[in-house]
């Protein structure tokens, strides 16, 4: 697994909130987006536009973190690419092995494929400090905040 | 959307035979089936799934397969993708297994059975002797 580690200026205001993804469009992928995605998937199109790997995030208050179901790929299948506010998927799942020749298909229901997903972050992390482990085909991912994403305590003085 | 490029296929909640009396989601898992000469192979993904949460069982020409995963989760939940469950599937057998021979095995989230076919099942070639 190889991890690259960019730290970039971020852009204040161009946070899209957590795991609305692009495809690199350059386009912002906003809520109405979203919507619009959903009203289609749901209601008139059957195939899903969201790309491959499906990610949950979670947080406390050290760190964020980024889980995704990888079936069957190992750390070498994939490059996750850190920026300050982003982080990118990137590989390819490949299904047919040496097996798969000379054999009657009765079912054919995995899929396979090259990927490439960015996730906008909408808080700073530390990109030095990101690690990742694979475990049973799922890819968990660490992000230390910031010391500014970080919640904070305030301490009330009494006179 | 480029060519070839891979899209999340949705998990579906599970059809369970009867009501499930155990807490949690199950889901089904994809499968690829498939059989060369001598078995029937069925690999299914079950991310998440180690050796130990893994059932098979045959009865008739039933199989089924279970997996179970974990509950913990790293954080609090801000942003969900997928849903988090178990797997489980059952498939009706078409071919005469024999089922002493079943042999499973799990890597990365992967399950794979081997599923050798009984001798009645096998193609047999059968000779024509010439009077």
């Amino acid at each position: 697994m190889t991890i690259i580690r960019r730290t970039t200026p971020g852009y204040p205001g161009t946070y899209f909130g957590w795991g609305l993804t692009d495809r690199d469009f350059g386009l912002p992928v906003n809520e109405m987006t979203r919507l619009f995605e959903n009203f289609f998937k749901r209601g008139y199109l059957a195939t899903s536009r969201r790309a491959f790997p499906p990610v949950n995030l979670y947080e406390d208050n050290e760190n964020f973190y980024m889980t995704a179901e990888l079936p069957g790929m190992t750390e070498k299948d994939i490059e996750i690419n850190v920026e300050a506010d982003s982080i990118r998927l990137k590989g390819e799942r490949k299904i047919v092995s040496d097996e798969c020749k000379n054999v009657c298909y009765h079912r054919r229901e995995r899929a396979g494929g090259a990927f490439n997903k960015k996730v906008n972050l909408r808080n700073r992390i530390s990109t030095d400090k990101v690690t990742a482990n694979m475990n049973n085909g799922v890819l968990k991912i660490t992000m230390p905040k910031t010391e500014d994403s970080k919640p904070k305590k305030i301490e009330v003085k009494v006179n | 959307m480029e060519a070839g490029e891979l899209n999340v296929q949705d998990k579906k909640e599970a059809e369970a035979q009867g009501e499930l009396t155990r807490p949690g989601d199950f889901f089904t898992p994809v499968a690829d089936i498939f059989e060369d000469r001598d078995s029937v192979i069925l690999v299914a993904d079950m991310p998440g799934v180690n050796k130990d949460g893994v059932t098979i069982q045959v009865e008739d020409n039933k199989l089924s397969i279970q997996g179970e995963v974990g509950t913990e989760r790293p954080g609090r939940p801000i942003f969900s993708e997928y849903p988090i469950g178990g797997f489980m599937r059952t498939f009706t057998l078409a071919e005469i297994i024999d089922q002493s021979k079943i042999e499973a095995s799990i890597k990365d989230g992967v399950l794979r059975v081997a599923l050798p076919k009984a001798e009645a099942g096998k193609p047999r070639k059968i000779s024509v002797k010439a009077e």
